[in-house]
């Protein structure tokens, strides 16, 4: 990256010297604090809104949630199976990571930081609860729902019957399960999120889709 | 070989597979069946949509967090500085300070005329300092002399107990070095040079 110079001084000193005081933007620069001042948040890195944040300027965490609300949201709607308790759980992520910022180390990116929070808050609040949507109805497999009954009414149905599977999946098996299908995150990042091995999430990852095929009623893997 | 183990069949339906677990769930029954099912439950979880909620929410949203961190308190977050970029953006912030505290112990010394009067002879036609955190310019053609003058700075701050400088307010804002030094006087900044040249004689000798 270019450098600018800021000051140059020449007067008073000794014939040949130039005092040269020069700032370069530089990769490992820890805060670039003069360029993420001057410019709108908006336009900033997680990296440096997280800098910002760490220096006290608050203002700086709205283009983060605005960045990954939706992620966060979607997360929690998928353990939580309703609007208000996603919404409820979401905002309890986003206060938590504002409170941990100091701890961020920035070895994962903040959205899978994120959503190790998300899971953390999602599992702890959902086994607080009764469980999120109605119990599966095991004699009434999916495959057989399929004949006279409208487009809309049939997935809404039939997206119940999964929820509900996935919900009485085993802890684990349900985190991985929604990190790897929904948000498609890789097996390493799901694995650095549950601290487990690359091995065991995918394991899990193969349990959750068998034990999915037995709750949504048909013969076991 | 045996059948393909729970991993690897998760690999072979992401398409992930090395050749020989393929070439194995290509040509056996009981794997192919197994991958059936996996696929199966694959497609009717996937198909699995999350309700988007009002376009209204997503602000109030943002709101309510705005709203719920206001509550949280401020003092404490920078000055632990303990955190990822915090931590490394305090320590060079604080060494910015102390260097800006160099320049004026030098005028102090200027003033009285007591100041360093060594110099190197072999002393580079051109010397460029570093503002911490940055890297001398190219284009000065210089040889970086920003570890003369830092790692002094660095050493001085190096057994410093951040949590209690912060806690005592000594946190400055990175870059305000810049603006320190570009308020010098004329004769403080003849003073600031005549510092540096002796400093950078002093390690270089
Ligand atoms: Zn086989």
């Amino acid at each position: 990256m270019a450098s600018r110079t800021d000051q140059v001084w020449t007067g008073g000193m000794r014939p040949g010297w130039t005092v040269t005081v020069v700032q370069r933007e530089a990769a490992e620069q820890p805060v670039d604090a003069a360029a993420p001042e001057s410019r709108p948040l908006a336009e900033l890195d997680d990296a440096a809104l997280v800098a910002l944040c760490v220096a006290g300027r608050r203002e700086a965490f709205d283009p983060i949630v605005a960045r990954h609300r939706r992620n966060v949201y979607q997360l929690c709607y998928r353990f939580a199976g309703n609007h208000e308790d996603a919404s409820d759980f979401a905002q309890e992520v986003f206060l938590r990571a504002y409170r941990g910022l100091r701890s961020f180390k920035g070895q994962s990116s903040l959205s899978t930081w994120l959503y190790r929070i998300g899971v953390n808050v999602c599992l702890n609040r959902v086994s607080l609860k009764t469980p999120p949507v109605g119990p599966l109805d095991e004699s009434h497999p999916v495959a057989d729902r399929t004949e006279g009954q409208g487009e809309r009414l049939l997935r809404d149905e039939r997206a119940a019957i999964v929820r509900a599977a996935i919900a009485k999946l085993p802890r684990k098996q349900r985190a991985t399960l929604i990190l790897r299908m929904y948000h498609d995150l890789p097996h390493r990042d799901i694995a650095a999120i549950l601290g487990s091995s690359v091995g065991a999430v995918k394991a899990n990852f193969f349990h959750a889709m068998g034990n999915l095929k037995r709750l949504l009623g048909s013969e076991p893997l | 070989m045996g059948h393909l183990s729970s991993t690897e069949l998760i690999d072979v339906m992401e398409g992930v597979a090395p050749p020989d677990a393929r070439q194995h769930a290509a040509r056996c029954a009981a794997c192919q069946d197994t991958l059936a099912r996996l696929e199966q439950v694959q497609r009717l979880v996937a198909g699995v949509e999350v309700p988007d909620p009002s376009p209204l929410f997503w602000e109030h949203f943002s709101a309510r967090v705005r709203e719920t961190i206001a509550g949280e308190p401020r003092s404490g977050f920078a000055a632990a500085g303990g955190g990822w970029i915090g931590w490394r953006a305090a320590r060079y912030a604080l060494v910015a300070a102390l260097a800006v505290g160099l320049v004026a112990v030098a005028l102090d010394l200027g003033s009285r005329g007591g100041g360093p009067a060594g110099t190197n002879p072999v002393a580079p036609a051109v010397a460029s300092i570093a503002v911490p955190g940055a890297t001398p310019q190219a284009a000065t053609g210089s040889v970086a002399p920003e570890d003369a003058s830092l790692d002094l700075v660095a050493d001085l701050s190096e057994d410093m107990n951040w949590d209690q400088t912060a806690d005592a307010g000594m946190m400055v804002r990175a870059g305000s070095v810049d603006s320190a030094i570009a308020r010098l006087s004329a004769s403080e900044r003849t003073a600031l040079a005549k510092l540096l040249e002796a400093q950078l004689g002093h390690t270089s000798s």
